[in-house]
């Protein structure tokens, strides 16, 4: 019983990983970007800060405007140098756009 | 599947915790692993201070030590509730107060409990009877109090005490409750005035810890019963409650008195100057001094150890800074394999049995083993100093190893997730074992290939450590070559690192001033094991 739950996991983790694999905010790839461009905003704390692609992870609380439930996720930011004041666990208040494809962090402080 | 649904079922998976799910959604990289980068160590490190957080005060002076819920900045600017021992003396509100004392001391304070759980305050390492013990059998409830009154009897080391109420230790432990407790003497004063050391300043506890925060920042200890099997792995180290933290130093020698005050997480201790390591001294281990002083250039110290080092700054190139890291190592979360292969079980391609060396983790957080630097010494311009470390510290009581077949005690699990020992579990009205007071004893502890390293802590009488065997190749490596001993185990100790196969025998002598039989506990010190079980009641019968 315990085996068959772990293949069953782990079939879905290779899903995952695949999933994973992709750039930083680009994990939904089902969807073609739309014309309809989403925005939303969040609190988090910053977990990770990859300066050089530009992407910030973050422990966040449920995401408004964009149907997003709490959870620990990297995103793209519009411009590198945004990421300059930032620090690992930090907190922070963010804006973001979501174009159906792609999400971009457009403010943190 | 709609994205909603998709990440859902994703987060679902994570949850649940199951070994080598980590890092579905985000694969934790460390985040200060990437770059020594002074920008990432960016808070002064905490000190005992006047006021406040690990305050230092004679531990006589201490009348009342309230359990409480406070709101603390364990990150900064962002209040948390935060579990402390708050002691009020002269006028001063103290947070977790380092506690001073020198043997033959009379302590005596009352424990009120503010918290809406029972709790119970354990001094460890410290002789005592088994109610000044502290542990689940005298907790008190909510409101209520307890009266401590006991003599400090050991020797000068840095003890600690922590919560130890039955099932909710690691909860408590996590949440803020733990203080040093340093006892001095003659000795130490030797050193002391031989190296100019001073408490707080040249001679600096730091309390390593790992803790989770939520998407507000605040500490957040939510385990899954898969984790609670390995013990928790936060997804940040904190020393001394300080997240990314630096500290100025002289160009001289420091004292360090490092406590692995982590719930279950172990550290592999160097000092790097950026890719070279530096050697430092080990001084003292949990019971006090060594008789002097060993040169290492690493350490692993399993939860609740301490080990006591010199650092000599003077062997710093430049200004570069110096990092106390923790180097890599193997986790050795072998508890899947084949117990008498020690390989993992055939047919296993993937999954808790592919990789027995996983360090399972939950999402986000560190894996166990990961190199990471934990603090930045910043060395600044000082005056000349030219003091050495001195060539004789202490003496230890002599060694004696009592005759015959040692008791055997073996550490694994039920294959259900279940640890125990000797496959006895705890129950409070249980003493499976039995020693004679005044009697001599040697215990094997042999801890079973499937299996994960476990510290080993005993109740009420330190010990040492005479023969490793079986250690795995990490271990040998930093081993002496004395019966396979690591240079910590040349020093009193109460908590031991047992790693998987491997066969650790200690001397006890169960000699001790307190009349009639008294009841004592010996658990492994991953709180989340302790927690679930794997604690045995022993009897010293009178």
């Amino acid at each position: 019983m315990k085996n068959a739950l772990l293949i069953v996991l782990f079939a879905a983790m290779g899903a995952g990983s695949a999933l994973a694999q992709r750039e930083p905010g680009a994990m939904y790839l089902a969807q073609a970007p739309s014309a309809n461009l989403k925005t939303g905003k969040g609190t988090g704390l910053i977990q990770q800060i990859d300066r050089d692609k530009g992407a910030v992870t973050i422990k966040h609380g449920p995401l408004q405007g964009l149907d997003m439930p709490a959870m620990t996720m990297s995103f793209p930011v519009k411009d590198k140098a945004m990421l300059l004041k930032l620090q690992p666990l930090q907190k922070v208040e963010f804006e973001l756009t979501y174009d159906g494809r792609n999400y971009t962090i457009t403010k943190i402080k | 599947m709609n994205l909603t649904t998709r990440r859902g079922f994703l987060a679902a998976l994570a949850g649940a915790g199951a070994a080598g799910l980590s890092g579905f959604l985000w694969q934790h990289e460390p985040a200060f692993a990437a770059a020594d980068s002074a920008g990432q160590f960016t808070n002064r490190l905490r000190l005992p201070g006047a006021t406040g957080l690990y305050t230092a005060v004679t531990a006589r002076e201490v009348k009342q030590i309230t359990v409480s819920e406070v709101s603390f900045e364990v990150l900064p600017g962002i209040p948390s509730p935060f579990w402390a021992y708050v002691a009020e003396v002269g006028g001063k509100r103290l947070l977790n107060p380092t506690l001073l004392a020198r043997p033959g001391d009379q302590i005596q304070l009352r424990m009120i409990n503010r918290l809406k759980q029972p709790t119970i305050i354990h001094w460890h390492g410290l002789t005592n009877d088994q109610r000044n013990d502290g542990v689940g059998t005298y907790q008190v409830g909510p409101g209520a109090a307890f009266d401590y009154a006991f003599t400090v009897r050991d020797r000068a080391a840095s003890y600690w005490y922590h919560p130890h109420p039955h099932d909710i230790a690691g909860e408590q432990a996590y949440k803020g409750l733990a203080g040093l407790l340093i006892v001095k003497d003659d000795d130490e004063d030797v050193l002391a005035r031989a190296l100019d050391l001073a408490l707080g300043v040249t001679d600096i506890p730091l309390v390593i810890q790992d803790r989770s925060f939520n998407f507000e920042g605040k500490v957040e200890y939510k385990l899954s019963r898969e984790q609670m099997f390995m013990g928790f792995l936060g997804e940040a180290i904190l020393v001394n409650l300080t997240a990314r933290p630096y500290f100025d130093a002289a160009r001289r020698i420091y004292r360090f008195r490092i406590l692995n005050g982590s719930n279950a997480r172990g550290y592999r201790l160097a000092f790097a100057q950026g890719s070279r390591l530096l050697d430092y001294h080990l001084i003292g281990t949990d019971g006090g001094l060594l008789e002097q002083p060993l040169k290492v250039r690493e350490s692993i110290i399993g939860a609740a150890q301490r080990l006591d080092v010199l650092l000599d700054l003077r062997s710093a190139s430049g200004n570069e800074p110096v990092f106390l890291k923790s180097l890599a190592f193997d986790p050795m979360h072998n508890e899947s394999v084949d117990e008498k292969t020690g390989k993992p079980p055939a047919g296993a391609t993937q999954g808790a049995g592919a990789d027995p060396h996983a360090a399972h983790a939950a999402p986000g957080a560190i894996a166990d083993g990961t190199e990471m630097p934990l603090l930045r010494i910043n060395i600044k311009s000082s005056p000349e100093y030219k003091r050495q470390v001195p060539s004789r510290l202490s003496r230890l009581p002599k060694l004696a190893v009592a005759a015959g077949e040692p008791r055997r005690l073996t550490l694994g699990h039920d294959g259900k997730g279940n640890w125990n020992i000797n496959g006895w579990r705890f129950n409070m009205h249980e003493t499976p074992v039995t020693v004679q007071r005044g009697a001599r004893e040697t215990w094997l502890l042999r801890n079973n290939r499937a299996s994960m390293p476990h510290p080993i802590h005993i109740h009420g009488f330190q010990f040492r450590v005479i023969e490793r065997r079986d250690s795995p190749a990490q271990v040998k490596a930093l081993a002496t070559r004395q019966n396979g001993l690591l240079p910590q185990d040349l020093g009193l100790l109460d908590t031991v690192l047992v790693w998987p196969g491997e066969s650790v025998r200690i001397a006890l002598d169960f000699s001790h001033p307190f009349t009639g039989d008294q009841t004592y506990m010996f658990h492994c010190h991953n709180l989340e094991h302790e927690d679930t079980g794997m604690m045995i009641g022993y009897k010293v019968k009178a």
